[in-house]
């Protein structure tokens, strides 16, 4: 697409009509950075456009409202069950010419129990809606009547094959009666079965499990090297209500030093791990070993750690052992658990494990009083490789209450840095960042250049920004996030462009669902939020999604427990892939927490004393310098 | 109260590493992906032991969100259910033409998508055979489990189911090229790149049919929750 003709040089010059084609990739943010700011000057002065902006994110979220469906557990089974009935995979190599059968082959198909597929349609040529796929499909799905027609071959091969092969044991039983010797030989082997075996088997057994729980129990996508899986049943057993199932998993972890078991328990709510307590290690926590103890069966154990310290974990970082590949990476322990060097586990690893644990003590603000009498909700996610997956809203079964949060306010630090050695400290605030409408809702964010010192000052309400900069004020046009809309629905930027980062990192992996808000629950106009930690966090952070937009509305961070209480505890929380959309940028959040709101201040566009106005608007965002 | 999850790699650090480890023909790709970086493995040509660790991991990683994809336009479990499992069993049959992994996502996407098209025209075939009318849209009787259902211990007011239910149909209504768009793009989280690559067509031609999608979404959704009043 080409950009609309801008011959008046001022950034609002377009008309509703040139901006009208590029509304729609606007909001999805897939403009470029000029044509996405002349669509924002456009909309700053066309409500008619705004508006009709706002229908299209609307209809992104409508779709977004649509639940997803999770195929029944027996296709994978079936597609398990057909590639084997097909053979190995073929080498293809993209070719304008179908594969030759070799005559081997042929006689091995012949001979196979037949699975007739039709012939792959042509693509309709006026079609343009999808074009045909890249490769020659050797197959299409069976259709309900070829389904019944393979099973009715196959059933009567079976009954056939059946028949055979009772009369074959009947005989065989005879004779071995007759003979001396009945025991039959027992062959081992010692072949290390791969963990893709372990993997395939669980999910099999996970989707074979599902229809007894009352949720659908999630998938690990990685499991430690020569783990086997053992068991996944479901418990206490089939009397109970589905709702109070549970799934205990098991694999077998041979041939690592410390290393024997894992175990997994998921739940739908309340009765997962229980007496989980741990304290964790000192504040710098990049390279800290913890060895975690991994509740065992039936009783499972309080967690341990190796090192001391006053603030609970949110996550943990392992020290990476030399070596290479995708080894084992878990956390369980047979006993004793703990003080396992870095290189007893995972000795072939260089990648981490991270065990996200967050101990919140209710009403307590000391985390050395969390000890054991804690209890886990929900394992949020039992993958370590798959995508973010949302959890089911449990909130208002266990009858929780909304609670208000009026008056809190969000409080931010942070650390830019361009990677060419400049940093940038940036410290914001915002009213209400979570919680209810105040009139006074407003941000605040302050940019100040490590070498040089302060450089901006931003305050944002609304719509509408002021920046101080030296001893000059300007109003700021800045470009509305497309991504996020502020606390009232209008476009933000500022302390919710932080917000937007974290929503990236949510995505990434680098937080991670816990479920909602159970211990104090939270509520953005209305709705649920859910509540996720932040890995390798320096203390608890939490982080609040909108359950019904699925955007970020908060972050806190229990300040009052970093360093024994200290909120301006030197300790820092490492963000990797924080601007992963901008090369060489890393931004490194030092504090965040969140208390009650102490100020009140009006805002307003009078310069303030000792201001004046700068001449020309500037367009800022937050965001890192190349 | 305490919360305990296990993590996930963490994915930025992993991407420093070298692949090796059991898997021996092991590729590795890295996937911007919502500005993450994702692994994908995938196997080498005729290794049935990778090939069956990548089958897993991608089921793992995109069934759901294949299944959910065909679900919305096919309108029931079992069909959905059919092309899922195809597309997988396609997958692992063709992986040796997935030059580039990080085009994985398209890929998979492509093929429901032909999967997902060739099932609603044979439903339009059969249809026109016994002279029924041939909307590529399941019919009514067809559509029962497309409809909201409130699940045990779910929280969803009815209120709510109602509006999924009239967005569902908006989605029916609309003519398949639009709706598959919303849907990649709304639902399945593709760029515009990825729709282009998954349907075929130029990135500025994906902008304008999400666009127009777009467009049309807003018009049935009104008028339908007019006649809705009515």
């Amino acid at each position: 697409m080409s950009e609309p003709t801008d011959q008046t040089g001022r950034p609002d010059a377009a008309t509703c009509d040139e901006i009208a084609p590029y509304l729609s990739a606007y909001v999805d943010g897939e403009l470029t950075p000029a044509l996405q700011a002349k669509v924002t000057a456009h909309l700053a002065t066309c409500l008619a456009c705004t508006r009709k902006a706002q229908r299209y994110r609307d209809v992104n979220r409508k779709i977004a409202l649509l639940p997803s469906t999770s195929p029944s557990p027996e296709v994978f089974e079936r597609i398990q069950a057909a590639i084997a009935q097909r053979g190995p995979s073929p080498v293809v190599r993209e070719s304008l010419h179908p594969a030759k059968e070799s005559p081997a082959a042929s006689v091995v198909r012949l001979l196979s129990p037949k699975v007739v597929y039709p012939q792959e349609p042509e693509h309709a040529s006026d079609d343009d809606d999808v074009g045909p796929p890249s490769f020659t499909p050797a197959r299409l799905p069976r259709t309900p009547f070829q389904r019944r027609a393979f099973y009715l071959r196959s059933g009567l091969s079976t009954l056939v094959a059946l028949l055979i092969i009772s009369l074959t044991v009947a005989l065989f039983r005879g004779l071995a009666h007759e003979g001396k010797n009945t025991n039959p030989i027992v062959r081992t082997t010692n072949v290390p079965t791969p963990v893709s075996n372990a993997l395939r088997q669980t999910a099999s057994a996970l989707h074979a499990a599902a229809p007894e729980l009352a949720f659908t129990p999630l998938t690990p996508g990685y499991l430690p090297d020569g783990a086997q899986f053992v068991s996944a049943p479901v418990l206490p057993n089939n009397s109970v209500a589905k709702s109070m199932r549970y799934i205990e998993i098991t694999w077998d972890i041979p041939q690592q030093d410390g290393l024997t078991t894992l175990h997994l328990r998921e739940a739908l709510d309340g009765r997962g791990w229980s007496l989980i307590g741990c304290q964790s290690a000192s504040a710098s926590f990049g390279g800290e070993w913890l060895t975690w103890g991994l509740p065992g069966l039936p009783d499972w154990q309080a967690l341990t750690c190796d090192q001391q310290s006053a603030w609970p974990a949110v996550g943990q970082v392992h020290t990476e052992p030399t070596g290479a590949g995708l080894a084992a990476e878990e956390v369980s322990s047979s006993s004793p658990s703990s003080n396992l060097p870095p290189s007893s586990v995972g000795e072939q690893t260089p990648t981490q494990v991270d065990l996200a644990f967050i101990a919140q003590p209710s009403n307590v603000s000391d985390a050395s009083s969390i000890s054991a009498t804690v209890q886990e909700e929900r394992i949020a996610s039992l993958s370590m490789d798959s995508s973010y997956q949302q959890q089911m809203t449990v909130a208002a079964q266990i009858g929780a209450q909304p609670q208000s949060t009026t008056g809190l306010f969000l409080h931010f630090t942070a650390q830019a840095s361009n990677g060419a050695g400049n940093t940038y400290a940036i410290t914001g605030q915002t009213n209400a960042a979570i919680g209810q409408s105040v009139n006074s809702r407003r941000e605040r964010i302050e940019i100040v250049n490590n070498t040089t010192g302060a450089e901006t000052t931003d305050i944002v309400q609304g719509t509408t920004a002021l920046r101080l900069q030296g001893s000059s004020y300007s109003t700021l046009s800045y470009p509305a996030d497309p991504l996020l809309t502020g606390l009232d629905g209008e476009p933000r930027v500022g302390v919710t462009q932080l917000l937007v980062t974290t929503a990236t990192q949510m995505q990434a992996g680098i937080v991670w669902v816990i479920g909602d808000s159970l211990s104090h629950p939270v509520t953005y106009q209305g709705h649920t939020a859910y509540e996720l930690a932040v890995v390798n966090a320096p203390a608890l952070t939490l982080i609040y999604v909108d359950s019904h937009t699925n955007k970020v509305i908060g972050v806190t961070m229990q300040a009052d427990v970093v360093g024994g209480g200290a909120a301006s505890a030197p300790s820092q929380l490492v963000v990797s892939g924080g601007c992963s959309n901008m090369p060489n940028c890393s931004i490194t959040y030092t504090e965040l927490w969140w208390g009650t709101a102490t100020n009140s201040n009006s805002f307003s566009l009078t310069p303030p004393a000792g201001y004046t106005q700068s001449a020309t608007p500037i367009s800022v965002g937050f965001q890192c310098e190349h | 109260m305490v919360y305990a999850t296990l993590a996930r790699r963490d994915r930025q650090r992993t991407s420093d590493i070298t692949l090796a480890g059991p898997l021996q023909h092991v590729a590795q790709a890295l996937h911007a992906q919502n500005g993450v970086v994702v692994i994908i493995e995938t196997p080498a040509d005729g290794d049935s032991q990778s090939a069956e660790a990548f089958l897993t991991t991608i089921y793992i990683d995109y069934s759901a969100a294949i299944h959910s994809y065909a679900f919305r336009l096919l309108g029931n479990q079992e069909d959905a259910d059919d092309v899922t499992q195809e597309v997988f069993i396609r997958a692992h049959e063709h992986f040796a033409q997935l030059r580039d992994a990080a085009r994985l996502r398209p890929w998979l996407y492509r093929i429901a998508t032909n999967l997902c098209m060739d099932h609603l025209r044979k439903r339009s075939r059969v249809r026109r055979i016994f002279g029924l009318e041939t909307s590529l849209a399941p019919d009514e009787e067809e559509d029962g489990p497309h409809r909201e259902i409130a699940q045990p211990g779910g929280t969803a007011p009815f209120e709510s189911i109602a509006e999924r239910d009239h967005i569902a149909h908006v989605l029916k209504r609309m003519p398949k090229k639009y709706a598959i768009c919303l849907l990649l793009f709304s639902q399945q989280g593709l760029s515009y790149r990825e729709i282009a690559e998954a349907l075929s067509i130029s990135p500025g031609a994906a902008a304008v049919r999400l666009s127009r999608a777009r467009d049309l979404f807003v018009k049935y959704y009104d008028e339908m929750r007019e006649e809705g009043k009515r």
